[in-house]
């Protein structure tokens, strides 16, 4: 018989938590068996000061150029710099690309990490790297870190809400990677639209809504017997059919529909997609979303520079700005890393078409609000911003620090089904602790 | 492995476009003994053979790509042909569904764009022409490889324009995708695992090292209608010899002037080329390809001209430079490159059995050891035998025992070999699932084409072609009107940063309201704008030019098919399919990378399941479905219909008793048919 039919709101959300712990928790493989019952991670969960309840991550595919935005160098040769000059914040000493106006306002709450380094100098490979902290390989999918953050932390898979959403991110999300499907991110096509097709459609009533479920698991009992068990794919279709039917039935269904945030919200945020994106990973967040990741695509200027520069980076600049002061005024800041993320920088010697190419030698990241020390820059590029010349960060170091401001072991080891260890932090990935508030 | 061998190369001999079903029933059985024998040896035992509706139903995913009509079921399940199975496949093999669902394959794994500037929908065209006319694998991948010029002439080079400016990236890719190997991380360093080093990498990038984005035709075309070769004299040295000094003073600066005008006009002759210079490519014989400025090995110093080298340790001959790339296809494509042949004879076994005998397709050599080895060099040589015939050596596959075991109960795990008892259980992909329900809605429209792909791109082939025979009055008048038409848009463009920056400054101010009634002015202006872009209103020229021009300054467009998109195969349609449509949800390609589509769960695509428009398929009127569905009188009728449908199965005894009391009323049975659509059984192929 399936469930839904005789249980209450509150009953059933109990029993979906319930049978996502269980059912997943242990299929994982018998190495991890002992990881959802160990008391010492539990304990190190709770001692630890992770500041970071929720993250709004926002990652620029196509590889953001860092010599025009958070690492600027107004002395480098023309060649360089190009015609985008520096501005100062409301931090001495701290400078950014012209295009940071509204940001600049805000560097006292940002952590910027002027030292990313990496080898990944394909889109796919970088975007891969960068998410999971691990390099790409066609015999494995490494989890990103909203998976992970969940894994090592479930309380919040018990709610009505899924915790870890990705907003306009495409088809190659590494999303749980080889995590159980419980934990893989909710994927919103068009943040203006929400959730589609949440609603029973007209003429369906409830009654008849509730027998098609029964149906179905009768329909499917031969189907789900014989594959249920060896299948990830069929249990994910299990999983997310519940998912769905959960949600429907939310009252913090409404947590996805922007129609409700103020016209001034919207203006506040931009018009643009990402713009909307933002704006509803703040919703997302307030209504008790863990993790939340919005990206902006269309950085990979190989020509014209600075054009696309002029076009873009104030779309960043708005978005980001509005969501800090955003955060803060509900006070939500002290509850909510902000991260800028990308795949790697450019090419700081600016080409013949006036483009810069790939550079995952030397990029920036920022961080701000929950957990973080704001109004520091962390690590330090060469005159033309080509070569990291102090505390050399990988992605590896990045997770592992986002871990720690989020109160999770980044070293805490769990296996994939092929039994090979993996770490929210990487192999070998080290938190920043210089910027941990 | 001794017995199989003999068989295999009389393959060769018979090779004539269709195979004669003996000797593709034989080399099928020999793949199969092969198999078993390996099984034998690691004492596994091969699944049972499936039952006739699991075997129909798979036959039309896994060889056209969408479910069988109620009809076609009926049909095989009725039939009481003892032959049946292999009617059906060899049926299915050569109807138009097998072209399209080999489609959908190429589009994901070579990563096309249809809208990109005028090459993309080049490309497609050609592509989808190519897999029409089955061309033998080799040489759709050497004509690829080897193109050059421009894409009205050869839009094969789509395939090179598709990475425009990222020669470097286009050649991981190519190795990737032909070859079977990543070296991409040898781009910037030496290859952490493999054995490729930066130099190799750079020494195969070299072939490519004189490629040019540009349109060295259009250049000369326009130098030819302004007879004006560079020369700036026209006496002889003798008379300019008998001249006074004042008078050669004079005839040179006349000479110098006469020059500079004719450079000018050239100058603005050649904005008539400028779109045209993204949709070619050409070669450079003096450009070379350099170590990037940070090379660190000690084999070379940064700035080195690299001479081009084949990988796996290939010996190169002396490449004459305006050759690097017909050298490079050649090599690629070559039946002695030790990896061309067993790549795609691995692609096209997952295609059929949905995993590779080699774990990882796409990365040999991170890929553990196959459990028969055997099988990949049998497999090599039936695909060298069948001279890279993709039908024909489908069609094998398809005619194997194994097409016809029951699946395994368990996964393959990622990334390690498979014993292959049975294929492998899958999601319906994007395509097949959004093909089945369009099937569902309008029946088989395997037939169905949308012309118009074809016919844009071939008007678009006509302008271009009236360009490059234009008389120097045409190019002329073409150029004025299409600096015209330039020069609005850019005043427009300056309109809209000036409006833009309005609306910042009044957003800064905290006038909100305002900025609003600005971003609506802009739309406005934009939306005013396309539509004079489109219609190409350009006055200052005749109609025979205006044509010509109108094509010079966009992209062509893939065009409005005349039939409705739910009456057409996903195949028809431009790539890749735009995002929040049915075939992006359910995990379609987006063409970023080599074979990204994914049949990964999530709750979106389950609630467009249970609530999306397509579900009015069981309900609105003007699908056949809903139609047919509500004609039937008998709930026995009924539950057939709707099983042979959706599950291309009779229900069983049990199935009968347990869901006649569904299908008792029209209402009831929508519900029941709801269910049907959600369940597992339906997204997943056995």
């Amino acid at each position: 018989m399936n469930p839904f039919n005789q249980l209450d709101e509150s009953s059933r959300r109990e029993f979906l938590a319930n049978t996502a712990r269980t059912a997943f928790g242990v299929t994982l493989g018998g190495a991890s068996a002992s990881w959802f019952s160990s008391a010492e991670a539990a304990e190190a969960i709770a001692k630890s000061k992770g500041k970071a309840k929720n993250v709004i991550y926002l990652y620029m595919a196509g590889g953001m150029t860092h010599i025009d935005t958070f690492d600027p160098k107004p002395e480098a040769p023309v060649e360089y710099r190009g015609p985008i000059k520096a501005i100062g914040t409301n931090v001495d000493g701290i400078q950014l690309g012209q295009h940071f106006e509204r940001t600049a306002k805000h560097a006292d709450k940002m952590a910027i990490v002027r030292s990313m380094s990496s080898t990944q100098g394909a889109h796919a490979q970088g975007n891969y790297h960068i998410h999971t902290a691990y390099t790409k390989r066609a015999s494995i999918t490494h989890p990103t870190l909203g998976s992970w953050a969940n894994k090592l932390d479930p309380s919040r898979l018990a709610g009505t809400l899924p915790p870890y959403v990705t907003v306009h991110a495409g088809n190659n999300h590494p999303g749980a990677g080889f995590f159980e499907p419980n934990v893989a991110p909710l994927p919103i096509g068009d943040a203006e639209k929400g959730l589609q097709n949440s609603k029973r459609r007209s003429g369906v009533s409830e009654s008849h809504f509730n027998r098609q479920i029964a149906l179905r698991s009768k329909l499917d009992s031969d189907f789900t017997s014989r594959f249920n068990k060896g299948q990830r794919n069929v249990r994910a279709y299990e999983e997310m059919f519940s998912s769905a039917v959960n949600l429907m039935k939310s009252r913090d269904l409404e947590a996805f529909d922007l129609s409700k945030e103020s016209k001034d919200a919207h203006a506040a945020y931009g018009a643009d997609k990402f713009g909307k994106g933002v704006l509803l990973a703040r919703r997302l967040v307030e209504h008790g979303v863990r993790f939340v990741e919005v990206q902006l695509g269309g950085f990979d200027w190989h020509s014209d520079n600075f054009v696309k520069a002029d076009e873009k980076l104030p779309i960043l600049d708005q978005a980001y700005a509005a969501l800090l002061s955003d955060l803060k005024q509900r006070g939500l800041l002290e509850s909510t890393l902000v991260v800028i993320a990308t795949e790697f920088g450019r090419t700081p010697k600016i080409d013949d078409d006036a483009g810069r190419n790939h550079f995952p030698k030397a990029f920036s990241f920022v961080l701000a609000g929950a957990g973080i020390k704001g109004g520091t820059v962390y690590g330090k590029t060469d005159e033309t911003a080509s070569n990291v010349i102090t505390e050399k960060t990988s992605a590896a170091d990045f997770n592992a620090t986002i871990a720690s401001a989020m109160g999770l072991q980044h070293d805490q080891v769990l296996f994939s089904p092929s039994k090979r260890p993996f770490k929210m932090g990487g192999k070998t990935g080290q938190p920043i602790t210089d910027i941990l508030a | 492995m001794k017995f199989a061998l003999p068989l295999i190369l009389c393959l060769a001999g018979a090779y004539a476009k269709t195979l004669p079903l003996e000797v593709v029933r034989n080399t099928a059985r020999e793949l199969d003994e092969v198999l078993v024998a390996g099984q034998k040896a690691k004492k596994l035992t091969p699944n049972p053979i499936v039952d006739d509706a699991t075997f129909l139903r798979r036959s039309y995913l896994n060889i056209i790509g969408r479910l069988p009509t109620h009809d076609e079921s009926r049909d095989f399940l009725d039939s009481t042909d003892k032959n049946k199975r292999t009617r059906l496949v060899d049926s299915l093999v050569d109807s138009p569904g097998f072209n399209s669902r080999l489609f959908n394959f190429w589009s994901d794994l070579l990563r096309v764009q249809t809208q990109s500037e005028s090459h993309g929908l080049g490309w497609h065209v050609w592509l989808k022409k190519a897999v029409e006319a089955n061309v033998p694998y080799d040489k759709m991948v050497e004509a690829m490889l080897a193109s050059d010029g421009h894409a009205a002439r050869n839009p094969a080079v789509g395939y090179y324009l598709r990475d425009r400016g990222m020669l470097l990236d286009n050649i991981s890719n190519t190795v990737e995708v032909f070859l079977g190997q990543q070296i991409g991380c040898a781009q910037c360093h030496d290859h952490p695992f493999d054995d490729t080093t930066q130099m190799e990498y750079y020494q195969l990038a070299a072939f490519l090292g004189g490629t040019e984005y540009r349109f060295d035709e259009g250049r000369e075309k326009i130098k030819e209608a302004m007879g004006f070769d560079g020369r700036q004299m026209d006496l002889s040295k003798k008379r300019i010899a008998k001249m006074t000094k004042e008078e050669r003073r004079k005839y040179f600066a006349e000479m110098k002037k006469k020059a500079n005008q004719k450079k000018g006009e050239a100058r603005s002759l050649g904005i008539v080329m400028r779109y045209h210079q993204r949709n070619a490519i050409s070669e450079n014989p003096s450009k070379e390809l350099k170590l990037p400025k940070d090379y660190a090995y000690d084999d070379g110093k940064p700035g080195d001209v690299v001479q081009p080298g084949f990988l796996f340790g290939l010996e190169t001959k002396d490449v004459p430079p305006e050759k690097r790339r017909d050298y490079f296809a050649k090599w690629v494509t070559s039946p002695k490159n030790p990896y061309f042949t067993k790549v795609i004879a691995n692609r096209m076994w997952e295609y059929v059995f949905g995993y590779g005998l080699v774990a990882n397709p796409s990365d040999w050599s991170n890929s553990p050891d196959p459990l028969y080895p055997e099988m990949v060099n049998i497999l090599e040589q039936a695909m060298l035998a069948s001279e890279y015939d993709l039908k024909q050596f489908l069609r094998i596959l398809f005619h194997t025992r194994l097409f016809q075991r029951e699946v395994t109960v368990e996964e393959p795990a990622q990334g390690f070999s498979f014993d292959f008892r049975g294929p492998v259980l899958r999601r319906l992909s994007a395509e097949e699932l959004r093909d089945s329900f369009v099937t569902l809605a309008s029946g088989n429209v395997d037939s169905n084409t949308n012309g118009a792909m074809e016919e844009s791109w071939n008007e678009y082939v006509e302008s271009f072609d009236f360009l490059m025979s234009t008389n120097k009055k045409q190019l002329k008048e073409i150029s004025v009107a299409v600096t015209e038409a330039e020069k609005k848009r850019r005043e427009l463009q300056k309109e809209l940063s000036m409006l833009r920056t309005r609306a910042q400054t009044a957003r800064n101010n905290g006038n909100l309201d305002k900025a609003r009634e600005i971003f609506i002015e802009i739309r406005d202006v934009q939306r005013k704008y396309g539509k004079k872009y489109q219609a190409g209103q350009i006055t200052t020229q005749s109609e025979a030019t205006q044509k010509a021009s109108v094509a010079l300054m966009r992209r062509v467009r893939a065009g409005r098919p005349d039939l409705p998109e739910y009456r057409m195969r996903a195949s028809e349609l431009p790539v890749p399919a735009r995002g929040g449509s049915f075939i992006a949800e359910f995990g379609g390609s987006d063409a970023e990378s080599p074979l990204s589509a994914n049949t990964e769960a999530t709750v979106p695509q389950t609630l467009r399941l249970l609530n999306g428009l397509e579900t009015g398929l069981l309900t609105n009127k003007k699908n056949a479905f809903a139609r047919s569905l509500t004609a039937i009188d008998s709930p026995a009728k009924r539950l057939d219909h709707l099983f042979l449908s959706l599950y291309s199965a009779y229900p069983t005894k049990k199935e009968k008793k347990a869901f006649l009391p569904e299908v008792r009323t029209t209402e009831s049975t929508v519900t029941f048919a709801r269910a049907m659509l959600t369940s597992n059984r339906f997204l997943f192929v056995q």
